[in-house]
């Protein structure tokens, strides 16, 4: 790597690294696999500057993490947490700060398979189209579609006690 | 704002624990994979000389005829001809220059190298590991001349560093290799032939290869509309299915080619190699297109 594309690389991970962690901590649901997914997709980048800064950066890096947390889980499905399938021991709502609700929240994303999980951070947390999608998880639109609607049944299945204005269908 | 995304932007934010990675520690674990890749590119070339010799061994003949230790002089420069010779009968074409160290390595080669195992890494079932680097490399036309290989013309492409006609990795299994070819303009014809100016043929029959009988089976579908071709290469030896060979060569707009291969050494029957043509030419589509240069 050249001298400037050291500094491009050093600009880039310091403004990226923080969201990207997070971004893979949503995917994965634990801190310490999300900063050693992001630690290996900064290496690769920096490894494969040259032709991932012809395209997104942050598309490229993004599809590393998400390609790296789908591994692990086939490598290591058996140190896969389960948790809860109810959401009957979740702390009660309407917590000053609202942290219950994130924990609810962020419980049943977690409850849900990998890929489904994966796909609704990137389509309403990235805020990434279909296509988009689609790309960095390496399948068709159509499984993206799918993932998405299956993902949103769960999770209004799961959430339609904790926040009822996502009852009924209204979570789309 | 969807419902969904509201959902996610006022309730999912949490704080979590510092960062344990900073950015000088990633670029210094950045640089130390880059150097690391460097060094196996010079140091993996011994292993990857016997392993290529253990293949050999069980090596059905698939590969095309070589002409290993002929030296080429890299001060030459590259300068390929107008329009390639016709192929005398008397001659015979293969691969020069890595057996003797005479590789060249060049940012350009390290691009395709680099374009490679990214693939793998994110499309693949495991990395590539032990990665040897890329290189430019030879093939040339060259007929053995009073008991010595004479080379005649000489063809610059970018190869995996390894021994000349496999240009492949082990990936997976110990029977199983993938490779990577990238021909620069000039430096082929396109279409099908069994002479040195062709990259592929489709030619079935019995051959001698290294002195032992071996039948190519060969299955071409050319797709000319869409620029690129795969091949299927079953060998038998003696009866016995010993490799296939998955081949797609990409022709690309600017007149060069890139050639990935999946093959599998295995007297199993029904042994398949591990990418399938569909993964071969998402591989070659993937390939950067800078401009196969000569040496830097």
């Amino acid at each position: 790597m050249r001298v400037e594309h050291d500094a491009e690389f050093r600009e880039f991970a310091g403004s990226k690294l923080e969201s990207l962690r997070y971004f893979a901590y949503l995917s994965c649901g634990d801190w310490h696999r999300a900063e050693d997914a992001v630690q290996v997709a900064f290496v690769k980048l920096y490894a494969a500057w040259g032709r991932a800064s012809r395209t997104s950066l942050e598309a490229y890096t993004r599809r590393i993490i998400v390609n790296v947390l789908i591994n692990e889980s086939r490598l290591f499905r058996f140190r896969r947490e389960w948790v809860a399938t109810t959401i009957t021991e979740t702390p009660a709502v309407n917590a000053p700060d609202g942290t219950e609700d994130r924990m609810v929240l962020l419980h049943a994303l977690s409850d849900l398979p990998r890929r489904q999980r994966i796909t609704l951070v990137l389509r309403f947390w990235e805020d990434l189209s279909v296509e988009q999608t689609a790309e960095i998880m390496h399948c068709s639109q159509s499984t993206v579609k799918s993932q998405t609607a299956k993902g949103l049944n769960a999770m209004r299945t799961r959430l339609a006690d904790i926040f009822p204005p996502f009852a009924e269908g209204a979570l789309t | 704002m969807t419902d969904m995304q509201k959902l996610f932007t006022e309730h999912v934010k949490i704080d979590g624990p510092p960062l344990a990675n900073d950015v000088d520690s990633l670029a210094a674990a950045g640089r130390r994979r880059l150097r690391g890749r460097r060094l196996g590119a010079v140091g993996g070339f011994g292993a990857m000389a016997a392993i290529v010799v253990a293949v050999a061994v069980t090596l059905s003949g698939g590969a095309p005829p070589t002409g290993l230790g002929a030296a080429n002089d890299p001060g030459a420069g590259y300068s390929l001809p107008d329009d390639l010779p016709g192929a005398p009968k008397d001659y015979d074409w293969g691969y020069t220059g890595d057996d003797d160290g005479n590789m060249q390595y060049s940012e350009a080669a390290d691009h395709y190298g680099d374009a490679y195992t990214e693939w793998f890494a994110t499309n693949g079932d495991d990395e590539i590991k032990d990665w040897p680097g890329m290189a430019v490399k030879h093939r040339a036309l060259f007929r053995n001349d009073d008991g010595g290989e004479q080379v005649s013309e000489e063809y610059p492409y970018y190869g995996i560093v390894a021994v000349a006609a496999l240009d492949a990795v082990n990936y997976g299994t110990d029977k199983d290799y993938v490779g990577l070819r990238v021909y620069p303009p000039g430096n082929f014809k396109e279409g099908a032939g069994d002479t040195y100016e062709y990259l592929y043929s489709c030619t079935d029959g019995a051959e001698t290869d290294r002195g032992r009988p071996a039948e190519y089976d060969r299955t071409c579908d050319e797709v000319p509309e869409q620029g690129y071709v795969t091949v299927e290469t079953v060998t038998t030896e003696d009866g016995k299915k010993t490799s296939v060979e998955n081949l797609v060569i990409l022709f690309r707009a600017d007149g060069s080619a890139v050639e990935v291969t999946s093959r599998v050494y295995d007297q199993r029957d029904g042994a398949e190699p591990k990418l399938g043509f569909d993964e071969l030419l998402d591989l070659a589509k993937s390939m950067p297109d800078d401009a196969v240069t000569d040496k830097e």
